[in-house]
């Protein structure tokens, strides 16, 4: 039965099975009665060295899908995520070499006017940064003259993102 | 009073989970594209542009660059990491991208990060607390919004576009009519269909019955239009939902549809993927022009292939040699100190001629145990070998016949045709017997 696990022929060994690469490793399990003669069976088989396999890598993406195991908790997977991907960062890239690569444009923009994003710097604590961050992004308008006039109700002068008058029923 | 950025929108999504199924993650900002009214203001990987990750604190970048860059490798820099690898692997299983942007602000410093196939592209630490450090994250975004017109600089794929709405029914209705096939009397194999039939009722083939299930709900799985070349000509195909979820931000990234053509309404199979970019690794549709040997089909365990190519963008982009959209993260990573290898990807796409299912389909265990027979029966020496060796010749026997390996063997590349035969599909890793050729880097298999 020897024999017949530890074929090393390239036209019939199965490739990502672990080549055994001598007598020694063979799993006991499959082979429990295994007579010592047997030995030189097994080695007639092996008339060539067998290919050295690398060993198999149980990644998330061949592994998660048959495993039955609960899903992992967000955290193990950050960590099991990273450990497989730590080697595919490559930098650091300059900022410029990033924009010319990555992102050219015709004409460059121009300088700064705005605040842009340094009131996220500010910010002492993480949920203050998003709403810092996404400021810049979002159309504001003076809203609250027109709420007051056309609804009665009170509201201080305050600057609202546009999305947000959605929800409002404006009869202009 | 205008915004700064006029063509994009940004919402605190942080706690505003995405709705798709098989996700509820939930980046701490979503950037998106001013094309819908009212904008989205939810989580959603399919329509995003981009994600931004915060971390606050002064130690948060998990990036090391003082003296060389390099990964940090503390628990939080970790996951840190992680993270931003988790949300960037589902915002590209969900769209057709060839790259992707992120940001990371790690308290005072920001990073900007562009993803391939191959790997991620990292800047140094931009310290946006100064004006010249604000001028540059600013900066990227004006970029992007002057690129808005320009979606396929953005990394979206130009050979892909959205269904319209005829396109979209005539799927649908491709689709049911595919579920609804009854089987014949010969071929009720369960217990379950051949109790119904003695009981008079309608029997349906249980494994095409979750075939409109399988293809998603088009509210969750827009319809797309994937284009491909057939030599001279170009064919459409309708997808949905893919059969597999990527579970990584890089690699082959290897998607299955059950796609409609749009020319015939015809069910196919048709498989996205990116292929090793190493010379003497041939294509997929190498592998099956010689399996076929010239005929329609030479085996019926084999995937039946119709036509398949890679894919181009209409332009060469920076560093492409030419127009086929290519990796180019490995083309960076030497002059970047790197000194392990890294591979890089062509993305490609084959279309079978027809309708398979994926393996869980199977309808029973009777069922599987053929499915499993037709494929890989031969592979196994003879002790194992359970099966009479006057059957058909397997799939695995077919491939060796032809003086090749498979050498990816897995349940993710076995299907099953609408006749509950076993198909043997993805030969992306396929090699001559004699094993001449390129070693092909970062794989567990590669000899």
């Amino acid at each position: 039965m020897a024999d017949i696990i530890i074929t090393s022929s390239p036209s019939t060994s199965l490739q990502s099975s672990p080549v055994l690469e001598s007598v020694d490793d063979l799993p006991t399990s499959t082979t429990p009665n295994r007579p010592p003669d047997h030995k030189s069976a097994y080695l007639s088989v092996s008339t060539n060295k067998p290919r050295q396999s690398t060993p198999v890598r149980n990644t998330q993406q061949t592994f998660t899908d048959f495993s039955a195991s609960p899903p992992p908790l967000a955290n193990e997977l950050y960590l099991a995520l990273d450990t497989e991907m730590r080697q595919a960062f490559v930098g650091p890239f300059t900022v410029e070499t990033f924009f010319k690569d990555f992102l050219p444009v015709r004409d460059t923009p121009s300088p700064l006017t705005s605040p842009g994003f340094t009131d996220v710097a500010r910010a002492t604590s993480e949920k203050q940064m998003y709403g810092s961050f996404v400021r810049p992004f979002i159309t504001l308008v003076f809203f609250s003259v027109s709420y007051k006039k056309y609804t009665g109700q009170r509201r201080e002068l305050a600057l609202h993102p546009v999305h947000r008058l959605r929800h409002v029923q404006h009869p202009i | 009073m205008n915004s700064l950025f006029t063509r994009f929108t940004a919402f605190d999504t942080s706690n505003i989970p995405s709705s798709e199924a098989d996700s509820g993650y939930k980046p701490d900002v979503t950037i998106y594209e001013r094309k819908e009214e009212p904008p989205c203001t939810v989580t959603s990987f399919q329509t995003m542009e981009m994600f931004v990750e915060f971390k606050h604190g002064s130690s948060a970048d998990p990036f090391a660059t003082e003296d060389e860059f390099f990964p940090k490798l503390f628990n939080n820099a970790s996951a840190s990491r992680g993270q931003i690898a988790l949300y960037s692997t589902r915002q590209q299983a969900y769209q057709f991208r060839t790259s992707i942007f992120t940001v990371g602000i790690f308290g005072k410093v920001a990073r900007l990060f562009r993803w391939d196939r191959t790997g991620c592209k990292v800047t140094v630490p931009i310290d946006y607390s100064t004006e010249k450090g604000n001028c540059y994250l600013t900066e990227f975004f004006l970029r992007l919004d002057r690129m808005a017109d320009d979606p396929e600089a953005r990394g979206w794929d130009p050979t892909v576009k959205d269904a319209t709405p005829k396109e979209v029914e005539d799927f649908t209705e491709a689709v049911k009519a595919a579920c609804e096939v009854r089987p014949e009397p010969e071929r009720r194999s369960t217990r379950r269909q051949k109790k119904q039939a003695g009981g008079g009722k309608e029997v349906m083939d249980p494994m095409l019955c979750g075939l409109m299930k399988s293809v998603g709900d088009p509210s969750e799985y827009p319809r797309r239009k994937i284009s491909i070349p057939d030599g001279e000509d170009r064919k459409d195909y309708i997808v949905g939902r893919p059969t597999s979820v990527l579970k990584a931000p890089t690699g082959r990234a290897t998607r299955g549809f059950v796609a409609m053509s749009v020319k015939t309404k015809k069910l196919v199979f048709l498989k996205d993927s990116w292929r090793p970019d190493v010379e003497g690794i041939q294509p997929e549709d190498h592998w099956y022009r010689l399996l076929q040997n010239g005929r329609r089909s030479s085996c019926v365990t084999i995937g039946a292939y119709s036509h398949g190519s890679d894919v181009y963008a209409t332009r060469r982009f920076v560093r492409c040699p030419d127009k086929k959209q290519r990796t180019i993260t490995h083309l960076y990573a030497v002059e970047h100190g790197r000194l392990e290898a890294m591979m890089g990807y062509v993305h490609h796409r084959v279309v079978l001629s027809e309708l398979y299912l994926p393996l869980e389909a199977f309808r029973g265990s009777k069922h599987l145990t053929k499915v499993m027979h037709d494929i890989a029966t031969g592979a196994f020496p003879e002790p194992f070998n359970v099966f009479s060796p006057l059957t058909l010749s397997t799939a695995i026997e077919h491939v060796h016949k032809v003086g090749a390996f498979h050498r990816d063997l897995s349940l993710g590349n076995i299907m099953i045709d609408v006749n509950g035969n076993g198909r043997l599909i993805d030969f992306d890793l396929a090699r001559l017997k004699d094993g001449t050729g390129a070693r092909q880097t970062m794989r567990t298999v590669g000899i």
